[in-house]
């Protein structure tokens, strides 16, 4: 039984969910910090609209969607820049904005509705080789960059007003969190679907948080939640038959309920 | 270093916050800003941080001659705890992580003795959330001082934390003032903690209404005219020269 998770087809998924939910987890780090699950989820919805507009257009959705995505948080971080609104309102004004615009271009499209379907659940078991590219170059982008800048981020996060004092551009860490964030959900919607993606940047990093000593604890609980969440998901819904981007974020959610019960009746802390 | 503020004026929308500031501090001075609640005192120092922006081109705010912005883009000479600091005490973060991710510091001779003077070494392992307020406020005095900072500005440094703490936070300043040459400006209400530590003190109301020797502004009539009719004062005892 086990020799079907050799197949090409789900060693292909393993890789690409491992990928994907390591650096999920990782970055998930910030957006549990700066409480960005809101635009995290409204960059996931808005993909919708970028898969219409692709297929309207014919482009690959996998790649078009990198640049809308990264387009749609430039949109909003601007738009928050120069409104007197909460960035949550200005998160809330754009995602409706081109939700509704992708919904009305989809009321328009004709047989595209499995495309549309396999993003809005994820469909990892059908990751082509370009999928597979794609997922390993952002894992080596977004690593590298949050090797580089991970520090730089958790100052600007924690504490921003003395960021600021020290001479950090605060805005544009912000910015470049909402770009790499942007990117990372663009890949990641193929895996998860544009309904779950926020939960593999979000629920790690909570589980860790609930059971973490320090900061290096918080970090490496949430990488391994992702990572476990991923291969576990990936068999389970080979095994089971179930769908794949629901199974990893379901063992995800099991993490994180375990880990409240370990911190408020075992006391748990690593 | 020598500080001085010319000609600072701020309005927020219709309200004036500050109008025609002037003063002057000599270097190695340990000033105080005192007035009644909406003063702009906060505005005040956040303008002389760099963090807000002055009304107007002709306002200066000048260190050894060298205008804020300089400062702030070159050479962060500049520290400040602020009066609440704002953090998620539910991120897991150790007093040691802490400090080596935002100050960058290294394990050593330097960073103990940093910790010891402001007796942090033993909460180093400590979560920062779990920290009281003097611990988070020593913890960030500490934080300016990895930095070197030149100046430090504390928005009521003492306002969280019970009468041990803060005669333990006034002891750290006075010996930064003394030992490190730290000029030191600090925003309180407390005028019995102002008379035993700091050297002057800046009557501000919006504009600046009285300036000068802390035993000379709070002990005579002006203090009293000063405040008069507005609550927050807190005044025990006598004039205790440093």
């Amino acid at each position: 039984m086990i020799e079907i998770l050799l197949m090409p087809f789900a060693l292909k998924a393993l890789f690409a969910s491992a990928l994907i939910s390591v650096i999920c987890a990782w970055s998930g780090i910030f957006v549990t910090i700066k409480n960005m699950a809101f635009f995290s989820e409204s960059i996931s919805h808005s993909s919708l609209a970028g898969i219409a507009i692709a297929l309207w257009f014919g482009f690959d959705p996998s790649v078009f969607l990198v640049f809308f995505s990264v387009a749609v948080a430039a949109v909003i971080a601007l738009v928050a820049q120069s409104s007197i609104a909460s960035r949550d309102s200005v998160i809330g004004i754009v995602h409706a904005t081109i939700m509704s615009a992708g919904i009305i271009l989809l009321s328009f499209l004709r047989g595209g509705n499995t495309d549309i379907a396999r993003y809005l659940f994820g469909d990892v078991l059908a990751v082509t080789s370009t999928d597979l590219y794609i997922c390993s170059a952002l894992f080596v982008l977004a690593a590298a960059y949050l090797a580089k800048f991970s520090t730089t981020h958790a100052l600007t996060c924690l504490t921003p007003e003395l960021a600021k004092l020290n001479g950090i551009n605060v805005k544009k860490y912000d910015f470049m969190l909402m770009i790499l964030l942007a990117l990372i959900i663009s890949v990641s919607v193929k895996i998860a679907g544009a309904i779950l993606v926020t939960a593999l940047l979000v629920i790690p990093s909570n589980a860790a948080k609930n059971i973490s000593a320090s900061y290096n604890s918080f970090v490496l609980l949430s990488v391994i939640t992702g990572l476990t969440g991923a291969v576990a998901g990936v068999a389970a819904s080979i095994f089971l038959d179930f769908p794949t981007g629901p199974s990893i974020v379901l063992l995800n959610s099991i993490a994180y309920f375990a880990s409240l019960f370990a911190r408020n009746y075992l006391k748990i802390s690593i | 270093m020598e500080i001085s503020v010319a000609g600072v004026s701020c309005r927020i929308g219709e309200v004036e916050i500050l109008k025609d500031i002037n003063f002057r501090l000599e270097s190695g001075s340990f000033a105080a800003i005192v007035g009644p609640n909406g003063a702009g005192k906060s505005t005040l120092i956040k303008i002389m941080l760099g963090l807000l922006k002055p009304d107007g081109a002709e306002a200066k705010i000048l260190y050894d001659g060298v205008d804020v912005a300089e400062v702030n883009k070159s050479r962060h000479w500049l520290g400040y705890v602020p009066q609440n600091y704002a953090f998620d005490r539910s991120v897991p973060i150790t007093l040691d992580e802490f400090f080596k991710i935002t100050c960058r510091a290294e394990d050593g001779d330097k960073y103990n003795s940093v910790l010891e003077s402001l007796n942090l070494f033993k909460l180093k392992k400590h979560i920062m959330g779990g920290l009281s307020g003097g611990e988070i406020q020593r913890a960030l005095i500490a934080y300016n001082l990895f930095h070197d900072k030149r100046v430090l500005f504390l928005d009521e440094p003492t306002s969280a934390i019970d009468i041990e703490g803060e005669a333990l936070v006034y002891s750290i300043l006075n010996n930064l003032n003394k030992e490190r040459k730290i000029n030191i400006i600090i925003i309180s209400h407390d005028i019995d903690a102002v008379l035993k530590n700091v050297d002057t003190v800046v009557c501000l109301n919006k504009t600046i209404h009285c300036m000068g020797g802390a035993c000379e502004i709070l002990e005579g009539s002006m203090i009293q005219k000063f405040f008069e009719g507005h609550r927050g004062l807190y005044q025990h005892g006598g004039c205790h020269h440093r």
